[in-house]
């Protein structure tokens, strides 16, 4: 962590308004992506981001200067909205019961792209959604914020072994969901016609 | 062993495989047609997954923080002066509790013992309400600032109320209340 970010710390923790405006302006953008892609909608993720950065701030006085402030930062906003995913009382693990909504691919890819990879970006997301909370914020620690095992484990608190598995785990349930949804794309098509 | 090389399929994608670990990998997906098809579905999925782009928080995003931190610090004080409030207007009452209890005692209006179990029944109650109050809190987690405080306030207008009716019952039928024989 750079030493400018460790000033603005010791100055919010002081009370100093500004200096944690510098810090929420350094980190709204990697909150607000693990927000977006755990909660999966952008009025969700502003207000989970928002309450992330609050309890952060009334947390400042328990961060050991130890740990990456990234990855406290992460923690809070990980363990925030697995809390709200949780009183969604969803039934996550249930990949096999109900087909992914049928969204037809939107055009403007070339077919060689769409044969990689068919989705577009709110159906990926879609297949994120499908996962259970504790599966869901490993692949996006590692998907869209490039953390190693290591890194995960520490913000989730979680064993190396446990992110391991869980993204082993994940990557078997997403890949039946594609497989799925792909199946609803086709007749779907073939419906529409 | 199809489940072992799969974990460590997993570890291929996320770059945390050794170069021993990633040979063995690439060497049983030559002989094995089910994980060789899971390596593809995989794939796949890592490309749909990479492509996703970055989302950019809305413009006004640091000022809506300090906002709503400026509003939950303004309630929070606000609740402190409520919270002193009630402390100190529990205590008034305890104390003018205490107080008529002790005239009524002067007075000779009532008998020790029946004054005695009024008292004990009363610190019963406050003590089973701090009770209740604490396990409130502990169910809503979050919301235990309001409990408490919906509770005090009850508890507090309970007591009022009580007392209102003892000195209604007092002065409706004097009689009511068994006069103590004279002391000597
Ligand atoms: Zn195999």
């Amino acid at each position: 962590m750079d030493n400018q970010e460790l000033l603005w710390l010791e100055q919010a923790r002081r009370g100093d308004q500004l200096a944690f405006g510098k810090l929420v302006q350094a980190y709204q953008r990697p909150v607000y992506n693990l927000a977006y892609r755990m909660l999966g909608n952008a009025a969700e993720a502003e207000d989970a981001a928002q309450e992330t950065f609050v309890r952060m701030y009334t947390k400042l006085h328990t961060y050991q200067s130890d740990r990456k402030l990234s990855s406290w930062v992460l923690s809070i906003a990980s363990h925030y909205c697995i809390d709200r995913l949780r009183r969604r009382r969803f039934n996550w693990l249930s990949l096999d019961e109900e087909p992914v909504a049928a969204v037809l691919p939107s055009g403007g890819r070339g077919p060689e792209e769409r044969a990689l990879c068919r989705e577009t970006r709110d159906e990926v997301q879609s297949l994120v959604d499908r996962l259970a909370p504790g599966y869901r914020a490993p692949l996006i620690l590692r998907y869209w914020h490039d953390l190693s095992y290591a890194e995960i484990a520490q913000v989730m608190g979680l064993s190396v072994q446990a992110v391991k598995s869980r993204l082993h785990r994940a990557r078997l349930q997403l890949a039946d969901a594609r497989v799925q949804s792909g199946a609803t794309l086709v007749m779907t098509a073939a419906g529409a016609r | 062993m199809h489940n072992e090389i799969e974990i460590l399929m997993s570890m291929v994608f996320d770059g945390e495989a050794t170069p021993a670990e990633a040979a063995q990998v690439r060497a049983h997906l030559t002989t094995c047609a089910a994980c060789s098809e899971s390596w593809q579905r995989w794939q796949v999925l890592d490309t749909c997954l990479a492509s996703a782009p970055p989302l950019i928080p809305p413009p006004d995003f640091v000022a809506s923080v300090m906002a709503r931190l400026g509003e939950r610090r303004r309630r929070r004080s606000r609740s402190r002066w409520f919270g002193s409030g009630m402390v100190l207007a529990s205590a008034l009452v305890l104390v003018g509790f205490w107080l008529i209890v002790a005239a009524l005692l002067w007075w000779g209006h009532q008998h020790p013992l029946e004054v005695g179990i009024a008292l004990s029944s009363g610190a019963q109650f406050l003590s089973s309400l701090t009770w209740i109050l604490r396990g409130l809190g502990t169910l809503f987690g979050s919301v235990d600032g309001v409990v408490l405080k919906l509770g005090a306030g009850f508890g507090l207008s309970l007591t009022f109320a009580l007392v209102l009716l003892w000195f209604w019952v007092m002065s409706r039928s004097p009689g009511w209340v068994r006069m103590p024989a004279p002391m000597h």
